[in-house]
């Protein structure tokens, strides 16, 4: 189970999913953010720019409004839509995707209350584009929720129970992160019961046979009988 | 130092062990044994006594008595419970908790008397099957059925311990997941700072009123 750890290698990996953005002013000295960019040319990213920061980067900006967010295209709907149908290969497009989709999730949600909250006493009345952002990020969650908790789980846990000892590379290549974890807890049960089912019922045996090897560590010969002895 | 038998062996690695606590814990069980011997007041040769597992297979072992096999541990009453497990969609209750591990603890060595081991050693293992398979069917079912709660629970009845070491840990690891997915984020921080009246300057998106200063271009 994922906790709220700072130092979750999975939680740190998957905030290194790209996100992409539009930028609301010039930004000064940042124009090596755009890929399309020639070296030299400018100093500063226009406004309107659109390029891709990670999640850990853009959450700031995001907050204070300094970008506008949109989801990455395997998060968008069509995506979505094909991920509900159990098409799409999730592994492929991340490794940690449900991790990612959910702190995308997040990400989306602070960034549209803050800017709605300071539109709001601005009287900006242009809320659409928040509003269509909310419902992108509730679907995703729904999509995520659906796409663990559908078919891949049920799978997940045949293959966890009834392959113990066999080679399960070719189920587990398909796996994300969230979903090998949670395989990996339903495969050791498992193999812990199989274990069981043939060790865990013999009887304790009385030790029968010993070997036992007397040597004279330091022999005393004035008084014999205070040598000593190891006994193996 | 030499065996003549192996002994008990520990869980290698990658298994976490939980199927033998199990195991130990079912040895607290209370079982009938007919001990060979008397030892006021609680044993008396040939009066049946009822004493924990590991104290009944103690005296077994030694040869001071003889553990007399549970009502329901007989081929007469596990094969209508089978056939229940097979046709009805819930588990059965008339079995004990740990009725797995007494089985195959109990089996494990050679009667003295009609009871032939094995069979029942094999009907209790189609029971559980039977049973495992059942609770698989139904995980999906259980999961929708904590969709709405805060704190996610559900009542198995019937439910054994075999059953709960081999299917918890995939259903904690699957729960605790599907929380962390459900999870909403935490955006009020603010919205309850100024509800106090503090100031909220940290974080406020802000839209530039005068152009920036632009660069040569």
């Amino acid at each position: 189970m994922l906790t709220k750890n700072y130092f979750d290698v999975d939680a740190i990996l998957a905030e290194e999913e790209l996100v992409p953005c539009q930028s609301n002013f010039d930004f000064s000295y940042l124009s090596h953010l755009d890929p399309d960019e020639r070296p030299g040319k400018r100093h500063y990213l226009p406004e309107g720019t659109k390029f891709k920061v990670p999640v850990w980067a853009v959450e700031k900006w995001a907050t204070l409004g300094f970008v506008k967010l949109s989801l990455p295209r395997h998060f968008g709907r069509k995506a979505r839509e094909r991920i509900e149908a159990g098409e799409a290969d999730i592994r492929k497009r991340n490794e940690r995707f449900f991790i990612a989709g959910k702190r995308l999730g997040e990400l989306l949600d602070t960034y549209t209350a803050h800017v709605e909250k300071a539109w709001r006493r601005s009287g900006d009345s242009d809320l659409r584009l928040l509003e269509l952002i909310k419902r992108e990020s509730a679907q995703l969650r729904r999509t995520l929720l659906s796409a663990y908790t559908g078919q891949r789980l049920s799978q997940t846990l045949n293959w966890a129970l009834s392959s113990v000892g066999d080679d399960v590379t070719e189920y587990t290549k398909g796996l994300t992160e969230l979903e090998r974890r949670l395989f990996l807890s339903g495969a050791t049960a498992a193999s812990s019961h199989e274990a069981w089912k043939v060790y865990g019922n013999g009887r304790l045996l009385p030790v029968t046979e010993h070997k036992r090897t007397i040597r004279s560590v330091t022999p005393d010969l004035q008084v014999p009988g205070n040598k000593r002895q190891r006994i193996s | 130092m030499n065996t003549a038998q192996p002994s008990l062996l520990l869980p290698a690695a990658g298994q976490d062990g939980s199927s033998f606590r199990a195991s130990f814990s079912a040895e607290e069980t209370h079982v009938e044994v007919i001990p060979d011997f008397t030892a006021s007041p609680s044993f008396m040769a040939g009066v049946p006594v009822q004493v924990p597992l590991w104290k009944a297979e103690l005296l077994q072992t030694r040869s001071l008595g003889r553990i007399v096999f549970p009502d329901w541990l007989s081929i007469d009453k596990l094969r209508p419970i089978l056939q229940q497990e097979k046709t009805q969609p819930l588990l059965t209750t008339s079995l004990p908790f740990y009725y797995y591990e007494l089985t195959r603890k109990l089996t494990n060595r050679p009667r003295h008397d009609d009871t032939n081991p094995d069979v029942l050693r094999l009907l209790v293992e189609d029971i559980f099957q039977v049973r495992v398979e059942k609770l698989r069917q139904q995980f999906p079912a259980y999961l929708a059925l904590m969709e709405d709660q805060d704190i996610p629970k559900v009542d198995v009845p019937g439910i054994a311990s075999a059953e709960l070491v081999l299917l918890g840990p995939f259903l904690l690891q699957a729960l605790g997941d599907r929380a962390l997915l459900l999870q909403q984020t935490k955006t009020n921080k603010n919205d309850a700072a100024e509800e106090r009246g503090e100031d909220t300057v940290t974080g406020e998106p802000i839209r530039p009123k005068v152009p920036l200063r632009r660069f040569r271009r």
